[in-house]
């Protein structure tokens, strides 16, 4: 894996209740707003549609320097922070990643920011409207995990996978119930190849929407799955959902002793494997085909090697 | 006004609260409230351009309110409300520019046309199209592409910039040379006069894909490049070109800049038809460059300078110019850098731009520093003595201790200036960092002289004080209207803006014009 630049360990640290931002909080707004050449803008799927600037990295960016330099209040933030879908388009075009981010050991990490953002926010007891909603989705997932752990295992019903063994798929509720083409054909693959791997039952939540709005009960589920995974002795967690897999490299570590496992993300365990023990049984196909890595894969992780390799 | 900076000379007084509260009222009544911004930060982020911002006087700059127009009649509506209340309107496009255009000097309203965003025609067989001024070219590009046609305006912002920004700046553009810039790549548009009336304007005659005519007077000259301060362009007939089947950039090494000019200079003289861009690189500039650019640190030492060409067009075209190019090139002792670096290097002129970390105080620590561009149109004979010149101001202010960290010097770039063909006319631009968190009155000040002594270099030289960004920053804008412009075509724009924009509301003392309602 890549190494991670600039986890702005000070995106941890509440914005007070007084609205007051730290000087390293104002340096990292600002060296947004010290660009200004808006480069975020037009690659950002929230401004196609809204064509407003506020609703961009640099709007954010530059809206909490206006906070930082007493024009602003946080709490008429929330609103424009809602417009974020997280994707990470905006922080690999911007300059300061693109061109600087190796070499400087710092770039822009707006979906970073955003979350911070809507955390600090919900602890203050501040709900921008529509949040209702976003509480009742987390709130739904949460129930699918405890209440109904069959659902979650569903999709492997009658596939060869073990209760338990060295490497586990974690598959959480949205793969296992809104795109089990993924997991599915994997355990073909894995099938084909000879090798044997465990389907992790009760994968604790990871949605990023828990993390804004109840960080307790996110990091709790953190540390079960981890604590889950040490006690099973699991050696090597393979994850299906490049969201989660962000989550867990970028955020476990800052609180969870994820020691004893590793975390690797499908395709890389399967160009490993690939790499390690030839196709097998798979059969060649006479045919051009190409592969989009998830966008988190690159845009977050830092992982832009083919295909998503360090 | 208490406190008001000494930024802008002749600065008149913002709407009264009332006012505005007025205008907020009639402007959702008129265009729907959807489309009317009142939050501060949503005001406070659209205060500045990306040249350097007086951070420590930004509420100064924060509008009033802000609109988001869709169509042509939102845009009159906006218009209509603003001259009777008597209220400023900032045009802003990308809000890219780099001298201040779009900055409120009197508050009022800012009239973003980013939601303008539709293109309403692709016209394949007259080789035009017809979009709203939100258009940024990147996108436009994107739709064409698949029809093997390109827009060709390709200015370094060309990711942010749009349609209606690049014509209220009169831009230019790095494939200029080959293919114009955008004043030759604009047909006809339609535009909102200050007072409200829609008029369509073309190269004479009212035909609105027609390249020449000789019915009526020839506005596009005159609303082109004037900072939206003669209203607002709603819609643009642009020019549609073949895309390329090649494109050739090559970059060699010099030994010094006055060698790479004469090398760029030469070529650029060659009349070799697909050449479409020729450009130089100064010695301060590929020392900034070896700073943290990857392709540039491990260029040998002897490389003090550097010059670039690129060739489009068809293959055979542009085969036989290639080797042609290499030859002037290696014929005035250039280096070749690579493959590597010429295509690269080229493939990233939109991306490669400014970044917070390259200021450097004078111990070579980093300090976040933003960028200024500071840019004239200069005859190739002046270049190299202009250039040493610049540095030479360069050198004295950065040696100064009240400097150090506030200040840097990034060196200097030059392009082919003039449209479709190089004729010894160049465009120059010399970098600079500036520490925006530092800014005190004192310190901006400072900068305002800074840049006051470059601008002078320029005019003495017989230059325009800006190729491509324009003249309306502290600092050049009283020498672009009492030195540049001092033969008469001050007094002009003076008479022009009175007669068209009564009330003096469109981007208002821009350029100084306020100096035409003082009787
Ligand atoms: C990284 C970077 C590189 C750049 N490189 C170049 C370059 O190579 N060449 C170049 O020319 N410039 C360059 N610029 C400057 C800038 O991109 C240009 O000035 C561009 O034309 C501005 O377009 P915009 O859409 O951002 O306009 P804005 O900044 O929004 O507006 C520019 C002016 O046009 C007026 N305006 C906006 N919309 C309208 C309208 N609909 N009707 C009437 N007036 C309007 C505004 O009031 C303002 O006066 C660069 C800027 C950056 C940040
Ligand atoms: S993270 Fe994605 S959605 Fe959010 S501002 Fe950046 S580009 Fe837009």
């Amino acid at each position: 894996m890549a190494e991670l630049i600039s986890k702005k360990d000070f995106y941890d640290d509440p914005i007070g209740k007084d609205g007051a931002l730290s000087s390293e909080m104002e340096k990292d707004a600002y060296m947004v707003f010290a660009c200004r050449h808006k480069f975020c803008r037009e690659v950002c799927p929230v401004y196609l549609q809204t064509r407003d600037e506020a609703h961009t990295s640099y709007g954010f960016h530059t809206s909490l320097l206006a906070v930082a330099r007493g024009l602003e209040k946080m709490e008429n933030l929330q609103e424009t922070f809602t417009h974020c879908l997280e994707c990470g388009a905006c922080a690999i075009k911007c300059p300061n990643t693109l061109f600087g981010g190796d070499f400087y050991r710092y770039e822009t990490t707006t979906p970073e920011l955003v979350r911070k953002v809507r955390r600090d926010d919900a602890a203050a007891g501040r709900r921008p409207t529509q949040w209702k909603a976003v509480e009742e989705y987390v709130a739904q997932h949460e129930g699918y995990v405890s209440d109904q752990e069959a659902l979650v295992s569903r999709w492997a019903d009658g596939l060869p996978l073990a209760d338990t063994a060295d490497t586990v798929l974690f598959v959480d509720y949205f793969t296992a119930t809104q795109g089990t083409e993924v997991p599915t054909l994997l355990v073909k693959v894995l099938k084909a190849l000879g090798v044997k791997v465990g389907l992790w039952k009760t994968p604790g939540v990871t949605v990023g929407e828990q993390l804004e709005t109840d960080a307790d009960g996110w990091w709790k589920n953190a540390q079960a799955n981890a604590d889950g995974f040490r006690k099973a002795k699991i050696k090597t967690v393979v994850v299906l959902n490049p969201h989660d897999y962000t989550l867990m490299i970028k955020e476990y570590p800052k609180k969870v002793d994820t020691s004893g496992y590793q975390v690797i993300f499908v395709t890389d365990y399967l160009a490993d494997l690939l790499a390690k023990r030839g196709a097998g049984r798979l059969k060649p196909v006479d045919k051009a085909v190409s592969y989009h890595d998830p966008c988190t894969i690159n845009k977050q992780c830092g992982l832009n090697k083919s295909p998503g390799r360090s | 006004m208490a406190g008001r900076s000494q930024m802008y000379t002749g600065l008149g007084t913002p709407p009264e609260a009332a006012v505005v509260d007025k205008a907020i009222d009639r402007l959702k009544g008129a265009i729907g409230a959807e489309k009317v911004v009142t939050s501060m930060h949503g005001r406070a982020v659209r205060a500045s351009c990306p040249a350097p911002f007086p951070l420590h006087i930004w509420e100064e700059h924060v509008p009033d309110i802000v609109v988001l127009p869709k169509t042509t009649e939102d845009v009159v509506a906006v218009v209509r409300i603003a001259n009777e209340l008597k209220i400023p309107i900032v045009p802003r496009a990308g809000a890219s520019d780099l001298c201040d255009l779009v900055v409120p000097l009197k508050k009022g309203i800012v009239l973003d046309v980013k939601s303008m965003d539709q293109v309403i025609e692709i016209d394949e067989e007259n080789m035009c199209v017809t979009v709203q001024p939100g258009v940024n070219m990147w996108k436009l590009n994107e739709l064409l592409g698949p029809l093997g046609l390109i827009f060709p305006d390709d200015p370094a912002g060309y990711y942010n910039a749009a349609i209606g920004g690049r014509i209220g700046a009169g831009g230019w553009s790095l494939l200029g040379m080959g293919y114009g810039h955008i004043h030759e790549n604009l047909i006809s548009m339609e535009y909102v006069l200050p007072t409200g009336e829609v008029v369509w304007i073309g190269p004479g005659g009212g035909a609105k894909k027609i390249r020449k005519s000789s019915v009526g007077y020839r506005f596009k000259e005159l609303f082109t490049n004037t900072s939206g301060t003669l209203g607002v362009c709603t819609q643009a007939v642009l020019e549609l070109w073949p895309k390329a089947e090649v494109v050739a950039p090559a970059f060699f090494g010099f030994h010094s800049f006055p060698e790479a000019h004469h090398a760029a200079d030469t070529l650029s003289k060659s009349g070799l038809r697909t050449l479409s861009g020729v450009f130089t690189f100064d010695e301060r500039k590929v020392e900034f460059l070896r700073r943290d650019d990857e392709a540039w640190i491990p260029q040998p030492r002897e490389i003090k300078a550097a010059t670039g060409a690129v060739l489009y067009g068809t293959t055979a075209e542009v085969e036989g110019a290639k080797e042609r190019m290499y030859q002037i090139f290696e014929h005035c002792g250039g280096m070749y850098l690579g493959n590597e670096i010429s295509e690269l290097d080229w493939a990233s002129r939109h991306d490669r731009y400014h970044l917070a970390m390259h200021g450097r105080d004078q111990s070579g620590n980093v300090v976040l520093m933003s960028w200024h561009c500071e840019d004239a149109g200069l005859n190739s004979s002046e270049i190299v003595e202009v250039n040493r010149k610049w540095n030479a101001i360069a050198a004295k202010h950065l040696s100064l201790p009240e400097n150090d960290g506030i200040f840097d010097c990034w060196g200097s770039f030059s392009y082919v200036n003039s449209p479709l063909k190089g004729r010894g006319d160049w465009l120059t631009e010399v970098d600079w960092g500036i520490a925006e968190l530092e800014l005190t009155p004192e310190r901006w000040a400072r900068w305002v002289d800074i840049k006051r002594e470059i601008s002078l270099v320029t005019l003495e030289h017989g230059g325009s004080i800006s190729a491509c960004h324009g003249g309306t920053r502290p600092g050049d804008v009283e020498l672009a209207v009492r030195e540049e412009l001092k033969e008469g075509s001050y007094e002009l724009m003076k008479k022009i803006k009175r007669l068209l924009d009564p009330n003096n509301i469109m981007n208002p003392n821009k350029y100084l014009l306020d100096e035409a309602y003082e009787d």
